[in-house]
């Protein structure tokens, strides 16, 4: 790009205002000279992790080129990772899609044409055409979507009420399965209700950190910067790392941990077992607020049902079996914990004794307040609820839980994780705050809000996110919606499972995005997206925290929100053509209307008109949605999600007011009298909790939480003669999941082109590798070639590889096992056995 | 130093010329470009008045030689004597344009450098955990790894006298 001498200089100019008021300006090249340079600064959430870091995003002449950490907001205070700083970058890659694309011969679709731009109108129709089809001929199941943490809000209920109530289908799941379903599941399991207890402010006040895996170093840089501070200022504070293989997080740690796969179960175990025999459990707390539970065990390993580790599976065959229970003394219990002394303990898990005892020692003494991190370690593990579970107990068992400075918190990994795929349930068996498709009460709740007859949502839960990949390889889901995500990359096992699924010629394949994703190359028909601040959104971060933003710019080209894709769609289905004759009789005055009608349209969504959407500095913000349809889209929408967390039948839901949100820096849930909850169940915090009660696990009818009792199980692959290796798939700093955001931010690129095999060098020498050689990795699966590492930021011990997923280029997922947790469903990407030679 | 080039230009001198070139390099290169082909990293190619000369930003140095061996059938404009010496004598500088005192803990050029004369540490810096960056020249062999990765393009190596 070439400057001129004058307009060097007015950059200049810009960029010295900048620093001086502590702004960052990395899309300073593109504020045109000549013109006056007032920037347009507001308020957004951060489009990357679950931190949600609040930014401040600057526009000029429609175009975002700034952005800045917002001081303003006590989540990250000013400060920015990496991604963050380049966020402003992240929509104007060259290769954005900004009209519709069908794939076509001689002017028709063709499953094996190439792709032609075509109109909305031909996209729509050619789209609902195979819906109905498949609807007609094979009826709810056959149809399905597979959405998104990433999704707003808003989003993510439109998706789910358009497919539980429209299509009356439950095959909606979002990429936040395959991210916290497991921390969903041991949440519910041990709490009866979703979501951590504490929140960030813990990060002040812990005594100690206790990391089961995370490397929060690189993943969640800027609560790392907080925890770093209370290491550094809090005297006696202590910071505990877990892992499989050396990471950056080791840099700040009183006690390396690292343990051989899956043995995370034996390490939990042993600490709950010292505890009781050494004094440390809360014995009041236990009495008052616990019972305790035996778990069944030999639960499988959510393979398909043909492999022979499920035939083999005691447990797997029925829901109830698999996450069945039943009551023990402690007397059992204390038993049952025996088998985990400190030399077996050290044994099996390949940890010293001293920094076994020196942990286990820490969580004994009762005036430490420990706060518990983890993600996507104990998420995607074949035991993934157990462990989540087994590290409740610990916190249960100890009454380290509750209050300032004390509780498990799992972060998490997307936006709106947490505020869309959970609170909203966007789940295959769940519905709004908590609520779900198998308990009728809950249904004919739901149904009742959204002013439908009984009986239209289906009570089985649909399929989830693995589950749909083998239904579409097996031709039994045919039309299929992908929003906001890009599961090709992501999904467990490509080769054998998602590739062919795509590409069956029985279905027929969308994929809103963008950006020309892995996923949307393998689609049939790609819809282009508005994304992050082109659209008004509403995000939730980990800790229970809704934020929402304004649109700042208009989306290129004909890109359209989600949000308008799903409402606009469903405007081409009449209610007889989705439900059946006996249900319309119910509600005879939906006869002939259109699904746009009956969901959207229903005196309830739409009872905000169109108005100025304006900052308090007067500055005034398009809002494309509400221009199209008409009415105050987002508001309506949030307004009827509302009703679930104020009315519904689980308590402790409730959410401020809509335009609450837009003036604060967001606020934690439960919202009561205008006041966020910082701390859940404990009286004087959370204002559900009965008076006199202390603490009060209102989750479940009695009050209480549950211990588990559960053992160590082995993974569902592990090394063997042939292939030798651990793979562990993971993420890097500078990249965002699947990078197909970051890989286009130039900067961001540049600091790290590739995903890289990190290896021991020992492990390399063996193969007759060296650093920056080429690579052939192979799993049963298939294989890739990636460059040698053996030094850089992750230190694996021998027999264990890490490699970043980030990488359209390297797909690491074409080596991985397709193994979930039975419970959660969710996939073990940390755990297959591979082998290495020299490509 | 200031190639007579590059004074003659009124350029400053920040090319970057193949490594172990003597001081008269410019006066003696004939600019036959096998340097240019040996490279097996592919860092060194055709500069200003067709002169080789070395981009950090495609990579760093690995000090294979193999530039100074094909120079020897040539004009020797790459020293076999000076291989004693370090293949450069320049120095790492890290400009303005690091991000580093924005609060962003990067250190992707720490990461780069394989002599550890990168050295990353946090501080306490007005109620902020900051990183800071410390540079050990007398460790640093000039490689140059750590150009290339650098996001905001902040490091610089700048000529000193032999």
């Amino acid at each position: 790009m070439k400057l001129s001498r004058r307009d060097f200089i007015k950059n200049n100019a810009i960029a010295s205002t900048a620093a001086v008021a502590g702004i960052t300006i990395p899309g300073i090249s593109v504020v045109e000279a000549g013109s006056k340079t007032e920037l347009r600064w507001d308020k957004a959430a951060c489009r990357f992790c679950g931190t949600g870091c609040s930014v401040l995003v600057g526009t000029h002449k429609g175009r975002v080129v700034a952005s800045q950490g917002d001081p303003d907001s006590p989540v990250n205070r000013g400060l920015n990772c990496i991604k963050g700083y380049f966020l402003s970058k992240i929509m104007y890659g060259k290769d954005r899609l900004t009209k519709p694309l069908l794939r076509k011969t001689d002017g028709k679709y063709d499953k094996n044409g190439k792709f032609e731009e075509v109109s909305w109108d031909e996209a729509f129709t050619v789209m609902a055409d195979k819906f109905k089809t498949t609807l007609k001929e094979k009826g709810p199941t056959a149809v399905g979507m597979f959405g998104s943490g990433q999704w707003t809000v808003w989003e993510g209920y439109a998706a789910a009420k358009l497919y539980k109530a429209g299509f009356r289908s439950n095959n909606i799941d979002p990429n936040a399965r395959h991210c916290m379903a497991s921390a969903v599941a041991g949440f519910m399991r041990t709490f009866g209700a979703d979501e951590p207890m504490g929140c960030y402010d813990d990060l002040e006040n812990a005594d100690a950190f206790v990391l089961w895996g995370p490397n929060m170093a690189e993943m969640h840089p800027i609560l790392w910067s907080r925890l770093t501070d209370r290491r550094l200022t809090h005297k006696g504070c202590e910071v505990h790392v877990m892992s499989t293989y050396k990471h950056r997080s080791f840099e700040l740690s009183d006690n390396d941990l690292i343990f051989k796969p899956q043995t995370d179960l034996i390490i939990a175990n042993y600490i709950a077992n010292y505890v009781v025999q050494n004094g440390g459990v809360n014995k009041e707390f236990v009495e008052k607020h616990v019972n305790l539970r035996l778990g069944n065990t030999d639960i499988g390993y959510g393979l398909r049902p043909e492999h022979p580790l499920e035939k083999k599976a005691k447990n797997n065959k029925k829901r109830k079996d698999t996450v069945g229970s039943k009551p023990m003394t402690f007397e059992e219990y204390t038993k049952f914990l025996s088998d985990y002394d400190l030399d077996s303990t050290s044994e099996k898990t390949g940890v010293p004794k001293e920094n076994l005892l020196k942990l286990a020692k820490l969580f004994n003494d009762p005036k430490k307040k420990i706060t518990s991190y983890w993600t996507m370690g104990m998420n995607q593990h074949t035991r993934g609820t157990w462990i989540n579970n087994l590290v409740y107990n610990i916190h249960l068992l100890t009454g380290k839980i509750s209050e300032p400075g004390s509780g498990p918190f799992s972060l998490t990994g997307q936006p709106s994780a947490c505020g869309t795929a959970r609170e909203v349930g966007t789940f295959a068996h769940r519905l709004p705050a908590d609520l779900v498709v198998m308990k009728k009460p809950h249904r004919d709740f739901s149904e009742k809000v959204w002013k439908l007859p009984e009986g239209t949502i289906p009570k089985k839960p649909g399929f989830h996110a693995v589950l749909q990949n083998r239904k579409l390889k097996d031709g039994k889901l045919n039309a299929y919606w992908v929003q906001c995500t890009n599961n090709m990359q992501a999904a467990p096992n490509m080769n054998e499972e998602s590739y062919p699924g795509y590409r069956n010629p029985k279905n027929f394949i969308v994929v809103s995005d963008p950006y020309p994703t892995v996923t949307a190359m393998a689609a049939d028909l790609i819809l282009p997206t508005a994304m992050w601040t082109e659209k008004e959104g509403a995000y939730g971060n980990a800790e229970r925290r809704t934020q929402f933003w304004r649109e700042q710019v208009q989306a290129p080209g004909e890109s359209k929100s989600d949000l308008w894709q799903v409402m606009e769609f469903s405007k081409r289905f009449k209610v007889e053509e989705v439900w059946p004759a006996d249900l319309i009789a119910k509600k005879p005055e939906y006869a002939g209307k259109t699904l746009y009608e009956v969901l959207y349209k229903n005196g309830q969504v739409d009872k905000y008109p169109t108005q100025e959407v304006k900052d308090s500095r007067g500055n005034v913000y398009q809002n494309h949605e509400m221009a199209d349809f008409g009415f105050y889209v987002q508001k309506g929408l949030y307004e009827e999600y509302r009703i679930f967390g104020l009315k519904g039948p689980k308590k402790g839901h409730d959410l401020a007011e809509f335009d609450a949100y837009h003036k604060s820096r967001g606020l934690r849930w439960p919202v009561v009298d205008g006041k966020e909850t910082l701390w859940r169940y404990r009286e004087g915090y959370d204002p559900f909790v009965k008076k006199g009660a202390g603490v009060e696990f209102y989750g479940y009818k009695d009050g209480k939480a549950k211990i588990f009792a559960l053992p160590y199980e082995p993974p569902a692959e592990s090394p063997d003669k042939e292939f030798d290796l651990w793979l562990c798939t993971g993420r890097v700093l500078e990249h965002w999941h699947s990078g197909s955001m970051t890989q286009r931010v130039p900067e961001l690129y540049r600091a790290v082109p590739d995903a890289k095999v990190f290896m021991h060098p020992d492990d390399a020498k063996a193969r007759k590798l060296r650093r920056g050689m080429k690579a052939k990795i192979e799993s049963r699966r298939g294989f890739i070639t990636v460059n040698v590492e053996t030094r850089g930021r992750n230190k694996p011990p021998k027999g264990l590889v890490f490699i970043p997923w980030f990488d359209a280029r390297h797909l690491v997922n074409k080596l991985t096992l397709d193994a979930t947790c039975p419970i959660s469903k969710e996939t073990d990407f940390k755990k297959c056995a591979i082998k290495i030679s020299k490509a | 130093m200031l190639s007579r080039r590059d004074f003659l230009r009124g350029k400053k001198g920040n090319s970057i010329y193949p490594p172990w070139a003597i001081s008269t390099f410019i006066d003696v290169c004939n600019r036959c470009g096998d340097c240019v082909n040996v490279c097996p990293l592919k860092i060194i190619k055709i500069g200003g008045g067709g002169y080789p000369v070395v981009d950090f930003n495609i990579g760093g140095c690995d000090f294979c030689q193999k530039c100074v061996e094909v120079c020897q059938g040539q004009t020797q404009a790459l020293s076999l004597k000076s291989l004693d010496n370090p293949a450069w004598s320049m120095q790492l500088v890290i400009t303005d344009k690091c991000i580093l005192d924005k609060g962003i803990h990067c250190r992707s050029c720490e990461e780069s450098c394989d002599v550890g004369a990168i050295i990353y540490k946090m501080k306490k810096q007005d109620m902020k955990v900051m990183g800071d960056i410390i540079i050990d020249n007398e460790k640093c062999t000039n490689c140059g790894y750590c150009v290339s990765v650098c996001p905001t393009n902040a490091i610089e190596f700048k000529t000193t006298e032999r």
